[in-house]
């Protein structure tokens, strides 16, 4: 029996967000939510509060007492106020789509947007959601602020992440009825494959200019020291300075070394598609951690030796979208 | 923004709740401190302290079974208590009791905003014991509370503050008070209990009772509480007229008047004179099927009926406040042919009782020539012997009664006085009998209302003469005629009038006739307000509802006008879009250069613009570039003070400088 409502009511809900999409189409990069697509109904407590509205009502006109008529229907009205106050919440909130940083698969993604209140009014505890509305975030723009929010979505595939439609919702003030909306902007994020967690070592440094351009501008110029991690090169290890500081300190150098890597995916030739990228992406990883200049050979691609945050991401960005392009913009 | 909420912040947020459930509860449950049993308030109490105690203290919660118990023993106590579940102390009571208990087992919202809702119940159980102007005083505030509770019900937030919460709870109920009166005066009301009410409902009424006894009327008169109000239309009568009928009383027992068998006289003959008096009484809860009027009632309202004894009666019980219109006229003359089983009716005694009462009126019986010779025979006894007019007689209670008093005692109230007269005609073989209700009333200055006390319950005698039929004779005014001319206080000994009279003391009298004139507006026009008002309201504005379907269409309009008003007020907010204070300011700054001779073009950006301006007035530059700054730090960015933006265009004066 429940099983049946609960499918009705799922049918209900596909068949009310199909007509919404249709309805108000695509939107751009800022949306203004005004009055027409800005949704209402009860919520659970507001049916109670109807409920409740009843009992009174019976009550006062059984024992045809005016005041409780009186109070029964100033609760019947701060019902109503409360619905168009909740409406009120949210119509005119002007939502931007900003800057979302990528992920790896694993990860939550937090799609960046602007959310600007232009009126004189706090909108208070109004919260954003992917569809699945499981995770939400909650919070209040005051009156003419202009604020960013961060709304997760779990990034469980490699490949761009889509938010086909962002829910906007508030029950604020008393909970009675929920008002929301429905924003379809066109928001993605490239989530990069899982680096492994063991990955073989970086392939050996080829020595020479295989690229036949120089990366570097000087040699060998000591820039400082970090922490030691894992894989660092012994021989960059300050160990004068390490002994006098209690721990391990890495040399780095400006302009990077002399040595440069291919990482290949036909070096890892017998696993599986994803097996490869994760390694791979592990490997990219370790090699900008390590400052080295690297290149990346995968079928059909290949991204020349360089070093530097672009050239990481770009290199990333190879890897999620391997043999998966056809999903991007 | 902050991130869902981990389960610290439910914990947190529980905690708000928890304490603002908890004012809201005290707040609404107070007034019933006076109604429900102690042992409830007590129990509720510290269940309550038991729960913060759990919150402040570390103690636990009960669990599932000693709820359940609990549960149990409040059904238990409360049936024991009142022996019903129906009524609205048994009711209130249980509400309480289970709301406190809710409490022990709420999780989260939901349980919460159950628990409120249950209290907005009890708070509404409040006004069914009593609706004074104090409750509703009191009970403003109260809603208040409990609507800002509600709030931090829905949206618990520890940061913000009490006052925050009743600005917004101010907020939303200010203007959900047009909403509450137009459906107050709009919505259709109906006449009569939908379901019966409890006989438990109905505790502690005074007032007068089918029956006489020897204290009865006196014990009424220690009270000061209002009967029921009274305003003519015209001219009111004269005091010594105003006999306020409700019962006639024909069965005698030896010391206890009954109605008896209610007399049917199918040849009821009544003949009026002088001018009718018409006039509005809003009468107060008697717990009787009986209207009172001033004798003789005539035109009387819809659903009620005139019995023989020109009784008013109504088919229900009044339980609450009740508005009604009647004529009367004072000068008249009913009964005139009595039918043999009605004479046999009021010439009915109890037998072997009162010797030497039925005596005397035997002898005044031969020595009289007629009927009219020996009621004034009575008349004149109670006048010239030493009878005494006092609120507390010697107890009559045994048998023998009118005995003790006509010829030992000597001293009674009204009830002895009436109850011996009758008893003498009916020995005398003259049809006669008891009629009780109020006589006198004061008038309010203030607006012109007479009130009736339950001090001003009095009884009096009607005997049956040939050709005249029933006359009335107050056998008290015989003995003490300020009792009928000028009240109670006039007519006792000085040193047994109540410590209520306020009529010594002029300022004391002016403050009771304002807080009774209050009173009377309040009953009047708010609490009185039921179908026949709402008949009036609506055939003023032109409508006329009749039946159902009408009912029906009202409904729907007020519904439909209620729902307009809301889409009226979103359109009305969607027309004017408020420009926020940074676009504002910025549009002002715009404005400013305009006037300056430097307007911006359509196409020209913030910063564009502003370049331009610095090149054609190179003084303004350090100005401009701040503006510039600022405003697109605070359009685009997320930085930046709008105050300082609004300071900066204030001070700029591109044409002077």
């Amino acid at each position: 029996m429940t099983a049946i409502l609960s499918n009705a009511l799922a049918f209900i809900r596909q068949r009310a967000q199909t007509w919404a999409r249709n309805r108000q189409g695509p939107d751009g990069e800022t949306v203004i939510l005004d009055r027409r697509r800005v949704y209402i109904l009860p919520t659970r407590q507001g049916l109670m509060y109807g409920s409740m509205l009843m009992v009174m009502l019976l009550c006062s006109m059984n024992y045809s007492n005016s005041m409780g008529f009186l109070l029964t229907f100033l609760l019947t009205g701060l019902g109503f106020v409360a619905m168009y106050a909740c409406h009120a919440n949210l119509t005119g909130l002007e939502i931007g789509a900003g800057r979302t940083a990528a992920v790896f698969m694993g990860e939550t993604a937090r799609f960046s947007l602007f959310l600007t209140n232009a009126g004189r009014k706090q909108r208070t505890a109004i919260s954003l959601s992917a569809e699945a509305g499981d995770s939400l975030v909650t919070g209040d723009v005051s009156a003419g602020e202009h604020g960013k929010v961060a709304v997760p979505l779990a990034a469980d595939k490699r490949g761009w992440l889509k938010l086909e439609r962002l829910v906007v919702e508030t029950s604020y003030p008393l909970g009675l009825c929920r008002a929301w909306a429905w924003v379809y902007m066109n928001l993605q994020v490239l989530v990069y494959p899982k680096p492994a967690e063991s990955a073989p070592p970086l392939p050996q440094a080829s020595e020479g200019r295989s690229g036949g351009k120089s990366v570097h501008s000087g040699d060998e110029d000591f820039s400082g020291l970090r922490e030691y991690r894992a894989g660092d090169s012994p021989r960059h290890i300050a160990w004068k300075t390490s002994a006098r500081a209690q721990k391990l300190l890495t040399k780095q150098y400006s302009g990077s070394s002399l040595e440069h890597r291919w990482l290949d995916w036909d070096a890892l030739a017998g696993m599986q598609t994803e097996q490869r990228l994760s390694i791979l992406c592990r490997w990219v990883l370790q090699a900008h951690a390590e400052n080295l200049v690297y290149g990346l050979r995968l079928p059909g691609t290949r991204i020349e030796i360089a070093n530097g945050e672009a050239h990481r991401d770009r290199c990333l960005s190879a890897l999620a979208l391997f043999e998966n392009s056809a999903t991007s913009l | 923004m902050n991130a869902m909420s981990p389960p610290e912040l439910e914990a947190q947020q529980n905690h708000t709740r928890l304490l603002w459930v908890l004012a809201a509860m005290a707040a609404m449950a107070l007034p019933q401190a006076l109604h429900v049993a102690p042992w409830v308030m007590l129990a509720a109490l510290l269940i309550s302290l038991w729960r913060l105690a759990v919150e402040f203290q570390g103690w636990p919660l009960f669990g599932g079974p000693t709820r359940i118990a609990f549960g149990l023993l409040a059904f238990v106590g409360v049936f024991a208590t009142y022996h019903t579940f129906n009524g609205v102390e048994a009711g209130s009571s249980l509400l309480i009791l289970l709301a406190v208990l809710k409490l022990m087992e709420a999780r989260g919202l939901r349980d919460y905003f159950f628990v409120l809702a249950i209290t907005l119940v009890i708070g509404i159980a409040n006004f069914l014991y009593d609706q004074t102007i104090p409750l509703a005083i009191y009970m403003i505030p109260a809603v208040w509370l409990a609507i800002a509770a509600l709030l931090n019900i829905a949206h618990p937030d520890v940061t913000r503050s009490v006052m925050t919460s009743i600005r917004v709870a101010t907020r939303l109920l200010l203007p959900a008070l047009p909403v509450a009166v137009a459906l107050f005066l709009l919505f259709p009301r109906m006449p009569g209990p939908l379901w019966g009410l409890s006989t438990a409902d109905q505790t502690g009424i005074t007032g007068l009772s089918p029956k006489m006894s020897p204290d009865s009327i006196s014990r009424l008169a220690r009270s000061d509480a209002i009967a029921f109000r009274v305003q003519f239309d015209g001219q009111p009568p004269t005091r010594s007229q105003l006999y306020w009928r409700a019962m006639v009383l024909h069965h005698f027992d030896g010391s206890t008047w009954t109605r008896g068998i209610e007399p049917i006289d199918n040849n009821e003959t009544l003949t009026t004179s002088g001018e009718p008096f018409r006039y509005r009484i809003t009468l107060e809860p008697n717990d009787l099927h009986v209207l009172y009027a001033l004798d003789l009632p005539v035109q009387v309202p819809a659903n009620t009926l005139l019995s023989s004894d020109y009784e008013l009666t109504t088919p229900h019980r009044v339980r609450e406040r009740k508005l009604y219109s009647v004529t009367s006229y004072t000068d008249y003359s009913y009964g005139a042919g009595l039918s043999p089983t009605m004479r046999r009716l009021e010439l009915q005694l109890p037998r072997n009782v009162d010797p030497r009462a039925r005596q005397l009126a035997q002898q005044w019986a031969g020595s009289a020539g007629s009927p009219a010779q020996v009621v004034q025979d009575a008349l004149r006894m109670f006048h010239s012997q030493p009878f005494h007019y006092t609120l507390h007689p010697d107890a009559l209670s045994g048998p023998d009664g009118i005995d003790i008093f006509l010829f030992d005692t000597r001293s009674g109230f009204c009830e002895h006085y009436a109850s011996a007269f009758v008893f003498l005609m009916r020995a005398a073989g003259i049809p006669a009998h008891v009629v009780i209700g109020y006589q006198g009333g004061l008038r309010n200055p203030l607006d012109g209302y007479y009130v009736i006390r339950q001090e001003d319950a009095h009884a009096w005698a009607e005997v049956w003469l040939a050709n005249r039929g029933w006359v009335r004779v107050d056998p008290t005014a015989a003995v003490d005629p300020a009792r009928v001319d000028d009240g109670l206080s006039a007519a006792l000994p000085a040193n047994e009038v109540p410590g209520y009279v306020f009529d010594t003391h002029p300022w004391l009298a002016d403050l009771r006739n304002t807080w009774d004139a209050v009173n009377n507006g309040w009953n009047q026009w708010v609490l009185a307000y039921g179908p026949e008002l709402q008949q009036r309201l609506f055939s003023h504005l032109g409508l006329d509802y009749s039946n159902w379907l009408e009912l029906a269409l009202v409904l729907l309009v007020v519904i439909g006008g209620v729902l307009a008003l809301v889409w009226l007020l979103m359109w009305w907010r969607e027309r004017k879009p408020p420009a926020s204070s940074v676009v504002r300011d910025y549009l002002r700054y715009c404005h400013k250069l305009t006037q300056a001779g430097l307007p911006r073009r359509p196409s020209e950006g913030p910063l564009n613009y502003a370049k331009r301006v610095i090149r054609k007035r190179p003084d303004l530059s350090e100005h401009v570039k701040k503006i510039t700054t600022l405003y697109i730090d605070l359009r685009y960015g997320e930085s930046g003070n709008p105050e300082e933006l609004s300071r900066l265009v204030r001070d700029f004066r591109p044409q002077h400088s």
